[in-house]
């Protein structure tokens, strides 16, 4: 029987190559998007749960909460906290350690570069247990001299030589360090927010400076982690924190942070927390990824249905001879089940071919890693197997009812074929409303997101990012002496119209404290970051004007360097400032204008504004600009804030320019590494993900169209031939065929044109929520759902126009003749 | 009325020709009616769809009214069936989806007249062919002889000159099939020109001319006293 289901099935994907191909490809198409995202999605989700004990271990995170600023939360954490929660908790912190991330030269002889320190407590394996290539775990981080590399890193300052043993020279807040490589880390999995390729004691004595914040309630520095005896002993722990932080923490940190116990397992999925080791990813993002998956599959075996029922009216008569040779209605229906699944199955081995064509692409397109395993426990046909047979099931089930309820005298003494009535015609229309639904909601989304991408890179940022080159890197005690010297050698440098330091630059947007400034003569007391400036900035930067005038360096009082205070982070008394329009709002100025000649307080000094800058941005485009009070500082070596970088503007090609720049900096500083690179380039990381995500509804929108198309194409071909017989009673008639290309055409639009009653609110709402996550955003115009509305129906169009068309000429004597 | 003058139709499909129709020389005037016979293959229903403007003569000249209808456009033809054309099947296509009404004002819509007009011309074939209590029933819920009385209210609604038949009872009972043809024979009498395809000697009978079909060609053309 089966081998007689198989033959017929076969043959009869032979005969109706048309639908057989839409039917198979439609389906393969299906999967192999709902492959490709879910192989995507499982990656996301996969993250950091490798590690020993994942389920167990925990990152103390921070809420800043303060006056004037928008509640950040942030993933260091002052010092004192971890020792604090051993002291309360006792043997339930089982193990915890802190972390603290800063970049230093590392030098080897002749090669150094700037890398990334992590510091960490001796517990550091008690709490990650992460396998080593060399070394011992126990010995790794047992003196303040020793220094763990990972694999890349070895290689890259040791090539194929055995690193254990070596020396490296750390340039720690200005002094040259020796270390010795203890052991090698193997090289973690892309799957995890840890990003670790130098590590080192956590010591007060290698660094003075920082080390002064390990017992400070008031800064947040140290990542800290902590193992529990079990996952639930979590939830107790984080109920009692706000207590303990009220009880133990020093100062008034309780009333600006609040502290909770966040899963390693989540931590991936923290996108807006600031100072992790890499960005993490929304978690609304990776559903959506999924539920797009699902979609696809979902159209795909849509069309299916509406395929299969459509051309089941031409296997009529299949089923009546069935019927009339004693086939039971179960029977027929086991039938058309296994139809399905072989289809389904035939076409899950299309769509492992079209992932394995496609993925290279996709990661190219979206920066990914993905790959595609078989076999194993996270292998794709565990997966692919079990969702192709009920893909098929679910595919084959309507038109396995339908088919199968034929009666037989009716279709063989006829020689019309049933068109399933009004009800299955109905269920037609709807399915394909349902598929142009979610089509042109897809468009929308992709007009919407592209829109918003172009509009973030191209939008305004108070400052001109064309014509700028920053090099990082000149803060430190070794560097500080010579600062001014390699300043005023880049403002000689060929190519180069002006030059400046800061502590904040384009593609650095982070804002080291705030303090509380009021207004004199207001209620206004808002947290307001300070930023020292060194002359030329404004000018540099190119910086928009609000109102009033920007920091002159002739004007004497402009000018902290000569009011009296050179010493970083410390104000003057009288010295005038300027601010940005952010913090201009904050201390409730009404405009711009309002805000020149008034007067701030901060501690014991009095500031005058004389003029407001425009917002200038920084980072993300998702991120508010912080509230700045500007201040100009002309003393040569006068340290800003302790993060300095210089600016250059350009004029001319930027690879010149940068070539020239370089051979300065290696005049004046021949041992510190040079670091400069375009804003473009370093604003590149900010616009990135958001114009990944772009590509990658784009990808869906597309596909979701092309399946649609292809279940309309085949509906409206199915249906053109159905209705043969009426469009040839139709020309007898009269009709020309102008008539009857509307009634076909209009036929076919009319779902199309439904599909937008749903796909509209459904597209408004998701849009304007994704929008929300952006501080500098396009509006919801009606353009965009116009356009998509347009797209599809425009795509839906030519899709039936060709069979439209190809009836509507027919010669209705050939067409009669089917009868 | 109708003139065809060495009128061939040939058939080609992937090797095989085949010739449906073989010097045609015919002429059809007002007020006539024609029973076209011949066995199965001999060429009538080709015959009927020329003279329908639903197939063109490979070769040989057709005019139907003075107009030259073999070099017509499609639209034009297309305009002289809806205005001056009906037709009866034997299996009576009539559409499912639409009423008995809504088949029978299918012509008048492709014409533009206005509702109104197209209700009342409905109404009145509809009398004329006793199927007014059935306006709102679907094909499916009639009877063969109560369909087919349905498909020649559509074909004379639009007062069309002429009237073609392809075995217009070919699928009734003997009662059904003589009503249809007295139906037939009333529209001839009131001046429709009509052009009918039959099987059946007697039915042939009762038209005024018979013509006799062999292998494509017209073997004899008889005019009958009746």
């Amino acid at each position: 029987m089966l081998k007689s289901y198989v033959l017929t099935l076969y043959r009869s994907l032979l005969r109706h190559k048309l639908f057989s191909a839409l039917n198979i490809l439609g389906l393969a198409v299906g999967l192999a998007v709902f492959l490709t995202l879910t192989i995507a999605t499982r990656f996301e989700l996969s993250y950091d749960r490798w590690i020993p004990n994942a389920e167990r271990t925990f990152r103390v995170t921070g809420v800043m909460d303060m006056a004037g600023r928008p509640r950040e939360a942030i993933a260091p954490i002052p010092g004192p906290v971890l020792p604090n929660l051993r002291a309360e908790f006792g043997p339930q912190i089982q193990a915890g350690v802190r972390l603290l991330n800063r970049a230093f030269a590392v030098r080897r002889g002749e090669q150094a570069d700037y890398e990334e320190i992590i510091f960490a407590d001796a517990s550091f394996f008690d709490v990650f247990d992460l396998p080593l290539a060399a070394g011992d775990r126990a010995q790794a981080l047992a003196g303040p001299g020793k220094l763990v590399l990972s694999q890349t890193a070895a290689r890259k300052y040791f090539g194929e030589a055995n690193a254990m043993g070596e020396r490296l020279t750390l340039t720690l807040d200005g002094q040259p360090r020796d270390y010795v490589v203890a052991a090698v880390l193997k090289d973690l999995p892309e799957n995890t927010h840890l990003k670790i390729d130098f590590l080192a004691l956590l010591d007060r004595s290698v660094l003075p400076e920082s080390a002064e914040y390990l017992d400070q309630w008031n800064a947040t520095n140290y990542l800290t982690y902590v193992r529990l005896p079990r996952a639930a002993a979590a939830t107790p722990i984080d109920a009692a924190l706000a207590d303990v932080m009220r009880r133990r923490g020093g100062g008034d940190v309780h009333e600006w942070l609040g502290l909770k116990l966040e899963p390693l397992t989540d931590l991936h999925f923290n996108a807006e927390q600031m100072g992790q080791f890499k960005p993490g990813v929304d978690r609304r993002f990776v559903i959506t990824l999924q539920v797009i998956g699902v979609l696809t599959l979902g159209l795909a075996i849509i069309n299916y249905v509406n395929l299969s029922t459509a051309r089941a009216v031409l296997r009529a008569r299949e089923v009546g001879l069935r019927k009339a040779f004693g086939a039971t209605r179960s029977a027929l229906m086991a039938q058309f089940l296994i139809e399905a699944v072989i289809v389904s199955l035939v076409s899950a081995l299309i769509a492992l071919a079209l992932v394995e064509l496609s993925l290279p692409l996709v990661n190219s397109a979206l920066g990914g890693k993905l790959q595609l395993h078989y076999l194993g426990a996270d292998g794709v046909l565990r997966l692919l197997i079990p969702v192709a047979v009920l893909v098929g099931l679910a595919a084959g089930i309507y038109p396995a009812l339908v088919l199968s309820r034929y009666e037989p005298a009716a279709v063989l003494a006829s020689a019309k074929a049933p068109g399933g009535g009004r009800a299955a015609a109905l269920v037609r229309e709807v399915l394909v409303v349902a598929q142009f639904s979610v089509s042109i909601a897809l468009l929308i989304a992709t007009a919407v997101v592209f829109a918003q991408a172009q509009f973030v890179r191209r939008a305004e940022l108070g400052f001109q990012r064309q014509g700028l080159i920053v090099v990082p890197g000149v803060d430190g005690p070794d560097i500080l002496p010579r600062r001014d010297t390699v300043l005023a050698a880049f403002r000689r440098t060929d190519g180069v119209t002006s030059a400046t330091i800061s502590g904040r630059y384009p593609g650095r947007g982070g804002v080291a404290r705030s303090t509380k400034f009021t207004r004199t003569g207001s209620t206004a007391d808002p947290s307001l970051s300070m930023e020292f400036v060194a002359p030329d900035y404004f000018k540099t930067l190119g910086m928009g004007v609000a109102a009033g005038r920007p920091l002159d360096k002739t004007n004497a009082l402009d000018d902290l360097g000569r009011v009296g205070a050179a010493d970083k982070g410390r104000t003057a008394n009288g010295v005038n400032v300027v601010i940005n329009q952010a913090a201009a709002k904050a201390l409730e100025f009404s405009t711009a204008q309002a805000a020149v000649g008034q007067w701030l307080r901060v501690g014991d000094d009095e500031l005058r504004i004389v003029g407001v800058m425009k917002d200038a941005r920084y980072g993300s485009p998702r991120e508010k600009v912080p509230p700045l009070v500007y201040f100009l500082n002309s003393a040569p070596g006068a340290s800003l804030t302790g993060l300095e970088t210089l600016i250059v503007r350009y004029d001319g090609d930027p690879g010149l320019v940068m070539e020239r720049l370089a051979r300065a900096w290696r005049q004046t500083l021949p041992n510190a590494p040079f670091k400069g690179q375009t804003v473009e380039a370093a604003l590149d990381p900010f616009y990135q993900p958001d114009e990944r995500r772009a590509r990658l509804i784009t990808l869906g929108a597309v596909v979701a169209c092309l399946i649609g198309c292809l279940g309309l194409y085949g509906l409206a071909a199915f249906n053109s031939e159905r209705r043969t017989k009426e469009i040839g009673i139709r020309k007898v008639l009269g009709a020309s065929t102008a008539d009857i290309f509307r009634l076909l055409a209009g036929q076919f639009l009319r779902p199309v044109l439904i599909a937008n009653l749903v796909a509209w609110p459904l597209a408004y709402g998701l849009m304007r929520e994704w929008l929300n996550g952006f501080d500098q955003r396009i509006s919801l115009g009606l353009a965009y759902f116009a356009l998509a509305t347009l797209l599809a129906l425009l795509v839906a169009l030519l899709t039936v126009c060709g069979q439209a068309f190809k009836v509507a000429r027919a010669d209705p004597a050939a067409a009669l003749r089917y009868e | 009325m109708i003139t065809l003058a060495g009128v061939n139709r040939l058939y080609q499909s992937d090797a095989v020709e085949t010739t449906a129709l073989r010097d045609i020389e015919l002429n059809v005037t007002a007020g006539e009616f024609v029973a076209v016979m011949g066995p199965s293959g001999s060429g009538k229903s080709t015959l009927l769809n020329v003279l329908g403007l639903i197939d063109r003569p490979t070769e040989g000249q057709h005019l139907f009214l003075s107009h030259k209808v073999s070099d017509m456009s499609e639209r034009d033809r297309a305009a002289l069936r809806r205005d001056k054309l009906g037709f009866i099947f034997q299996s009576f296509n009539l559409i499912d989806e639409l009423t008995v009404a809504e088949n029978i004002e299918l012509g008048l819509t492709y014409r533009k007249d206005s509702p109104k007009n197209r209700k009342a011309l409905v109404a009145d074939a509809m009398d004329r062919v006793g199927v007014g209590h059935r306006a709102k029933h679907h094909p499916h819920q009639l009877s063969g002889g109560q369909q087919q009385r349905a498909a020649i209210a559509r074909a004379i609604v639009g007062e069309p000159a002429l009237l073609l038949a392809d075995e217009p009872t070919g699928n009734l009972d003997t009662a059904n099939g003589a009503q249809v043809m007295d139906i037939l024979k009333s529209l001839n009498q009131e001046g429709a020109t009509i052009v009918m395809v039959t099987h059946s000697a007697s039915q042939a009978d009762q038209a005024k001319r018979v013509v006799n079909m062999l292998d494509g060609r017209i073997v004899a053309s008889a005019r009958r006293a009746v």
